[in-house]
């Protein structure tokens, strides 16, 4: 009997643990009202984002009024969010080469451990494991890193025209674990402040059936607003 | 701030890896020579200057300006 009792008393406690640590969280934002999500909506920036060191936790939110934008809102400043875009939506051959240390910061622990192995069985015939190690970590890469999704801060200025999109400093977020970072890419030919609206203006006129819409809600890294939410100007 | 003198050609090193240079003093403006691993990211001051900026100026955003970026586009 008695060991039965310690079994369900065990049994208990995690799933009690589990529950506390999916609960609703409630969001002051200025633009959005009240926004209700899980915890496991948040999104983790352990260093910040630039001139914001101090703010940690973000929501990425799609607005169903907006056509085009996702907005990375802050969890403790209500005033502050940016409207964010997927670089590939202007940009097609955006490419980001990210470093070690910059996976290692985003928590990308599994994917290092299997380009380590994959390494390994490449270079299984050579000694030398570690420098072909280094080089698949740091070579340009085409193919997106799996599990990873980037945005780019949008600046949006009284005129729209000269809005600009921030390709030297993306947010990249590991989907899986909500950590995320705004990294600084070595890339000098990357723009800080990008125009695009001529660009997303083309891919209008050339298919003004496909939305310029972000699809960081189908994937799973933003939380859809009600459409008919409580709502607030800034 | 730990600060110390060099004349042309003398360097310092950071930990055991990299490596900095004054390859060049012309007038006011000093050049310098970096060496590091292919990991270690260097950047000019400004260029986080700007990206801070850039931040800051982002988020002066409304949503109702981001709403009305849609319907400009439309041709």
């Amino acid at each position: 009997m008695c060991p039965k009792v310690g079994y369900g008393a065990w049994a208990f406690w995690p799933s009690a643990m589990r529950g506390l640590m999916m609960a609703t969280i409630e969001i002051q934002t200025s633009r959005f009202g009240v926004v209700r999500c899980q915890s496991e909506d948040l999104i983790h920036f352990p260093e910040g984002i630039l001139g914001f060191s101090d703010l940690r936790q973000f929501v990425l939110l799609d607005d169903p009024n907006d056509e085009i934008f996702a907005w990375l809102q802050s969890c403790s400043v209500p005033q502050i969010a940016f409207p964010v875009l997927e670089p590939e939506l202007f940009s097609q051959n955006y490419q980001m080469n990210l470093t070690r240390h910059d996976l290692e910061s985003l928590d990308m622990r599994e994917y290092l451990q299997g380009l380590h192995s994959q390494v390994q069985v490449a270079t299984a015939k050579l000694a030398a494991v570690e420098a072909p190690l280094k080089d698949a970590a740091n070579t340009k890469r085409a193919e997106p890193i799996p599990g990873l999704r980037s945005f780019s801060i949008i600046t949006i200025p009284d005129d729209p025209t000269q809005m600009t999109a921030n390709l030297k400093a993306p947010i990249v977020i590991n989907v899986a674990k909500r950590m995320a970072k705004q990294i600084v890419l070595q890339d000098n030919n990357l723009a800080i402040r990008e125009p695009i609206f001529q660009k997303l203006q083309m891919r209008v006129v050339q298919n003004p059936q496909a939305p310029i819409k972000t699809q960081a809600a189908d994937w799973g890294v933003a939380v859809r607003l009600p459409s008919q939410g409580p709502e607030a100007s800034v | 701030m730990l600060v110390l003198t060099r004349k042309l050609g003398e360097s310092i090193a950071i930990d055991d890896h990299i490596k900095i240079r004054v390859v060049q003093i012309k007038g006011k403006q000093v050049r310098l020579g970096i060496e590091a691993p292919k990991d270690t990211k260097i950047h000019r001051e400004e260029v986080y200057m700007a990206i801070q900026s850039q931040n800051t100026e982002s988020a002066q955003a409304t949503s109702e300006a981001a709403r009305g970026v849609a319907k400009l586009l439309k041709p």
